[in-house]
């Protein structure tokens, strides 16, 4: 059977099965998200507890963590939360946590992490899996 | 964000889809029956199509508005009950229900209640609900969701889509009995007065007075004695229907106010194609050289009239005639000539000619089957014109009256080509006569006795091929090398077989032994 490759076209997103199967926990990669100071405040909360976000736009709930709450509420307009000298998987997941994880694909990924798309699928469209970052093929 | 906010209700009849789309509905024609009812006289296309453009934007406006009262606008500060129905604006204006309310559960966002809400197409969402903190949704002013001073009005969504929503509806009423088309106006069938068949014998006899015609109904209807209670308008429309369909008259005004003819009195070459201009086409595969096409195209013959063409109109046009026509008292409808003429769509339609140099008038009448122009046979036997003369029409300041000219000049003896019979075919030969008109020289042919070639022609009919072959000779002798010019073909095959360009052009390709020299000239091969 031949099988179909990701191209700079491709729609990627976190895929959290990936975690499971793996046997790893996304919520330590997203606490790891959060600034020191961030994470003093979240100290003796659990952090799989899952609390209610809305949305600022369209009013809509959904369940997260409060370390996610955290990074869309305070982080969405920090120039810091990306930037150049993160690791290039770091910086896409950090854009998925950011919109609710929307698949975009590589052309979309380096507008937004100033990386080339080449470069992008070059990382995440191997056999390695970073962060859960999966391509979604049809 | 803002892109999301800015939203106003989507409308489907401010889209030029909506109407490109349009197939009218049961309910559309009921209102078009009304719609005519109501005014109790015919009304037209464009009249219709702007009612029902207005009838599709009022039924969107009340079901907007039905679908608004049942409905609240979503907004997160305000507390709903289970079964209360919402619209999310920001969701593309969505509906649903809510089907469960919770306690919120955010430590940092205080107190609020998440409610369930399933959306029409099934898809199940949350939202914040008594959510008091700031937020976008709950600054926005629902009135701004109506606002309408953006919206294009009827006349405007008519003015950008009148034709297809037009063209949806003649579709639609072609259809249905119970209206009745009455040139560009429609009417209802139950609403006709009654005319009946001494109604039409006293319509005959009012035209036969006049000669045959046109008068328009109005002017046939004083001497017919409808009943008076009957509106105007629908004694006009009545008799229109019953002229229409009783074969002894025509109609053949050149706007939409009807005007009739009495069919008996037309010309008979109006009814029926003179005998000259009934042409011969090439059956076969229609194989062109460029410069030939080029030339078809450039001859532009009505026999290759393309209707799907856009056509410019202009003031004047130059035309030359064609043995065929010089014959039949006629000229081709061409290209040309129908960029000065009006756009006739009925069968046969008259209008004035006036002779640019002695000022005298003619009616002259358009045929459109067969695409030509008849009633011009005195007038160019009073101007002794040849085939190939040129001749100019141009528009006048008067409503369908045109200028029709020649290109005069100084009467003298020309040595000219002139065709006869000789033992049964076609003969050529060069020889004096006095011409008084400029003429293409490549296409003229001077004819002494057109009756013989009538003679030769009802004789034995030919094809496009075997007059090509009689007339190819014929004009080669006529010089030192034996070359002869597709135009020239074209106009001599015309003298014996009324042939298209491109049928002439497709025949001359077709037989192999004929070279092209260039220039689209030819010449007889050694083959």
């Amino acid at each position: 059977m031949k099988l179909l490759r990701p191209t700079e076209n491709t729609p990627f997103h976190i895929d959290y099965t990936w975690f499971e199967k793996n046997g790893q926990d996304v919520n330590v990669l997203i606490y790891k998200c959060l600034t020191p100071e961030q994470q003093e405040r979240l100290a003796g909360s659990p952090t799989d507890e899952a609390i209610d976000f809305v949305d600022e736009v369209t009013g809509e709930v959904r369940r997260v963590t409060r370390a996610m709450q955290m990074i869309r509420t305070e982080r969405a307009n920090d120039p810091t939360f990306i930037n150049p000298r993160l690791p290039l998987a770091e910086s896409v997941f950090r854009v998925f946590l950011l919109n609710d994880n929307q698949p975009l694909t590589p052309v979309e990924l380096a507008a937004r992490i100033g990386r080339k798309p080449s470069e992008i699928l070059a990382q995440l469209g191997g056999r390695a899996v970073y962060n859960g970052i999966r391509p979604i093929m049809n | 964000m803002e892109r999301v906010l800015n939203r106003v209700i989507h409308r489907p009849t401010q889209t030029s889809d909506y109407w490109s789309a349009l197939t009218l509905t049961a309910d559309d024609v009921d209102f078009l029956y009304g719609f005519i009812l109501e005014a109790g006289r015919p009304q037209r296309t464009s009249d219709l199509a702007l009612a029902l453009i207005r009838h599709r934007v009022d039924r969107e406006n009340a079901e907007l508005r039905r679908k608004w009262a049942d409905n609240n606008v979503y907004q997160p500060k305000k507390r709903y009950a289970v079964g209360e129905r919402l619209i999310f604006p920001a969701l593309k204006f969505a509906s649903g229900q809510v089907i469960g309310v919770r306690p919120g559960n955010n430590p940092e966002l205080g107190e609020f209640e998440v409610i369930a809400v399933q959306f029409d197409d099934g898809r199940r969402r949350e939202f914040a609900a008594a959510y008091l903190r700031p937020h976008r949704l709950n600054d926005q002013d629902v009135a701004t969701l109506f606002d309408e001073t953006h919206l294009r009005s009827p006349e405007e969504l008519y003015e950008a889509h009148g034709q297809p929503v037009k063209a949806a509806l003649e579709a639609a009423l072609e259809r249905n009995d119970d209206f009745i088309r009455i040139g560009d106006e429609w009417f209802l069938r139950a609403m006709m007065a009654e005319v009946n068949i001494g109604h039409l014998n006293l319509a005959e006899a009012v035209l036969d007075m006049a000669n045959g015609g046109p008068l328009t109904t109005d002017v046939i209807l004083r001497d017919l004695g409808l009943p008076p209670d009957v509106s105007a308008k629908v004694q006009e429309a009545s008799l229109n229907s019953a002229l229409a369909m009783d074969p002894r008259f025509d109609e053949v005004s050149l706007n939409d106010t009807p005007a009739w003819f009495l069919r008996r009195l037309e010309p008979p070459e109006v009814r029926e194609i003179p005998e000259p201009l009934r042409a011969e086409r090439w059956p076969g595969r229609m194989t062109l050289r460029p410069e030939l096409a080029a030339l078809a195209y450039e001859l532009d013959d009505e026999l290759e009239f393309d209707e799907s063409m856009p056509l410019p109109s202009a003031r004047s046009a130059t035309l030359i005639l064609t043995f065929p026509h010089r014959r039949a008292g006629t000229l081709g409808w061409s290209r040309a000539a129908a960029a000065v003429l009006p756009q006739a769509r009925k069968p046969r339609v008259p209008v004035r000619f006036k002779d640019r140099f002695t000022k005298k008038e003619m009616t002259v009448w358009l045929v459109r089957e067969g695409r030509y122009i008849w009633g011009l046979a005195d007038w160019f036997k009073a101007n002794d014109l040849p085939a190939g003369a040129y001749i100019e029409l141009t528009r006048s300041d008067a409503e369908n009256v045109f200028w029709i000219d020649y290109r005069r000049r100084r009467p003298k003896r020309e040595w000219v080509r002139v065709a006869s019979v000789r033992d049964g075919r076609l003969h050529l030969e060069t020889a004096q006569r006095a011409v008084a008109c400029e003429v293409d020289e490549l296409m003229s042919v001077f004819v002494d006795d057109p009756r013989m070639l009538d003679a030769l022609r009802a004789e034995r009919r030919r094809d496009v091929m075997q007059a090509m072959r009689e007339a190819f000779p014929e004009i080669a002798k006529l010089s030192p090398q034996g070359n002869v010019h597709a135009r020239t073909l074209y106009a001599v095959v015309n003298t014996i077989t009324r042939s298209a360009p491109s049928d002439v052009f497709a025949a001359l390709m077709a037989v192999g032994t004929y070279v092209p020299v260039g220039d689209n000239y030819w010449h007889l091969g050694e083959r």
